[in-house]
């Protein structure tokens, strides 16, 4: 019996173990099914990151951070040891996340203490007892959207396979934290205007109340109102809240007693 | 006047309505729509605008927001998303997005099928063409439909019978309710506006 010829190696498996492997299949499958739309920013980005822990072969904790015109924006962790490392690195403007956004490319280190790259960043890191991570950038066809840190606490606690296997998790993960920044950020300016809009009807009412009063217009009506709002030094909307309940309120007492 | 500035101008006119102190609201529109379009063209580069629908009290107010130097010719595709499933806002609550490229939105398109975790996908390309403009329409017909609620309530109308009321009054003279509403606000004291108690 002819032994069976061995597959020819395909250049988009990662090599390693077949574990790591599926993993990144496992991830990556959780990734394209990430309901972003039902969950809050904050825990699809959380989602992605603790993907991104399965992902990658000696992770133990992972951030993520969405860059909003250059400015580090929403930032999430997957571990407490993460977020405490993420704010010593946001708080110095120095660091692997830092430089990997900055660069586009991905950033290793094996020896936080002791890497000359980020001297203040790595010493207080070290001292945390955190020595390794993997920084990958989120890029799409824009430019970079943020960028994500992985961590472990031993010294080269990553080979430059993790990286690789990081890079590969990176390029979905980059999509999926922009699906999900516009879906908040539609999310946020219907729920914006629908409010403006529902403060503006109440305001609406109450001009209509006050002339049912007085006889006067609409523009007489406004001006008393934000005459009343400058001399009670309350907002317009609550003054209008205020004139508007009292007259349903007043409207329901006397429909309730002409049945009795 | 162009474009961006009627646009500005309108949300401004919207938001001073209800914040007279002077203070930053806490609701920016303006900077939503700014970021929601810096994000739609990070997945769409020809990304040349958006038009989001709320309903409020059964009344639909559109925001139009285009990019500058938009052409209505130029517009080949759409996106159009339902935001019913998302809590706290109205069913109808919808948003599309226009860019110039075809097909700039597909990609975007069927990752948002899944994002939103819905069978019924996104609509990509049919609401075109749309004349779509720099403005925030339909809030002047619910204003004067409010204004003429808020007439009926200080005339001892709650608001369902205040509601009641209008559809009548616009049955009866085979108006719109928002012409109904017009005319009550003409003459706020009538006394034929007062609730009648005797049924």
């Amino acid at each position: 019996m002819t032994p069976p010829t061995p597959a020819a190696p395909d250049a988009t498996t990662p090599a390693g173990p077949p574990h790591e492997s599926d993993d990144l299949q496992d991830s990556l499958n959780r990734l394209g099914q990430l309901a972003t739309g039902l969950l809050s920013l904050e825990d699809s980005l959380t989602r992605v990151a603790e993907y991104a822990v399965r992902a990658i072969p000696g992770a133990e904790g992972a951030g993520l951070t969405l860059l909003e015109q250059n400015r580090s924006d929403t930032i999430v962790a997957t571990a407490d040891f993460v977020s405490e490392i993420d704010t010593i690195q946001y708080g110095l403007g120095q660091g692997p996340c830092i430089s990997a956004a900055a660069e586009a490319r991905t950033v290793m280190s094996g020896s936080l203490g002791g890497d000359k790259r980020w001297p203040k960043f790595g010493s207080k890191v070290a001292r945390l007892g955190v020595h390794s991570v993997v920084s990958l950038p989120l890029v799409t066809e824009e430019g970079v959207v943020g960028a994500m840190n992985v961590y472990a606490h031993g010294k080269n606690a990553f080979t430059e396979n993790a990286g690789r296997i990081g890079e590969l998790f990176a390029v979905p993960a980059a999509i999926a934290v922009q699906n999900a920044q516009v879906l908040a950020q539609t999310k946020r300016l219907a729920t914006q205007l629908q409010a403006a809009l529902s403060a503006r009807g109440v305001v609406d009412r109450a001009l209509g109340i006050m002339m049912s009063r007085t006889g006067g217009t609409e523009a007489e009506a406004m001006d008393r109102m934000r005459a009343l709002s400058q001399q009670r030094h309350q907002k317009l909307v609550q003054i209008a809240g205020t004139i508007v309940d009292e007259a349903v309120r007043r409207a329901r007492a006397l429909h309730a007693s002409s049945r009795t | 006047m162009d474009d961006s500035t009627a646009l500005s101008e309108a949300i401004a006119d919207l938001l001073a309505s209800v914040d007279s102190t002077g203070a930053r609201p806490a609701i920016d529109l303006r900077a939503a729509v700014a970021t929601l379009a810096r994000n739609v063209k990070r997945a769409a580069p020809s990304y040349q605008g958006l038009a989001i629908t709320v309903v409020i009290d059964a009344q639909r107010v559109t925001v139009s927001a285009m990019e500058p130097l938009w052409a209505q010719s130029e517009i080949t595709t759409s996106l159009h998303l339902t935001l019913g499933g998302f809590p706290l806002l109205d069913p109808s609550t919808e948003i599309t997005f226009f860019a110039r490229t075809p097909g700039a939105f597909v990609d975007l398109g069927a990752d948002l099928t899944f994002a939103l975790g819905t069978a019924a996908g996104p609509r990509l390309d049919q609401d075109l063409p749309t004349p779509v403009w720099n403005d925030v329409t339909g809030i002047a017909e619910m204003s004067t439909i409010n204004v003429a609620i808020g007439i009926l309530i200080g005339n001892d109308h709650t608001p369902g019978t205040a509601r009641r009321e209008l559809h009548r009054m616009a049955a009866a003279a085979a108006i719109t309710v928002v012409q109904a509403a017009a005319q009550v606000a003409q003459n706020p004291t009538d006394p034929a506006l007062r609730y009648r108690f005797d049924g």
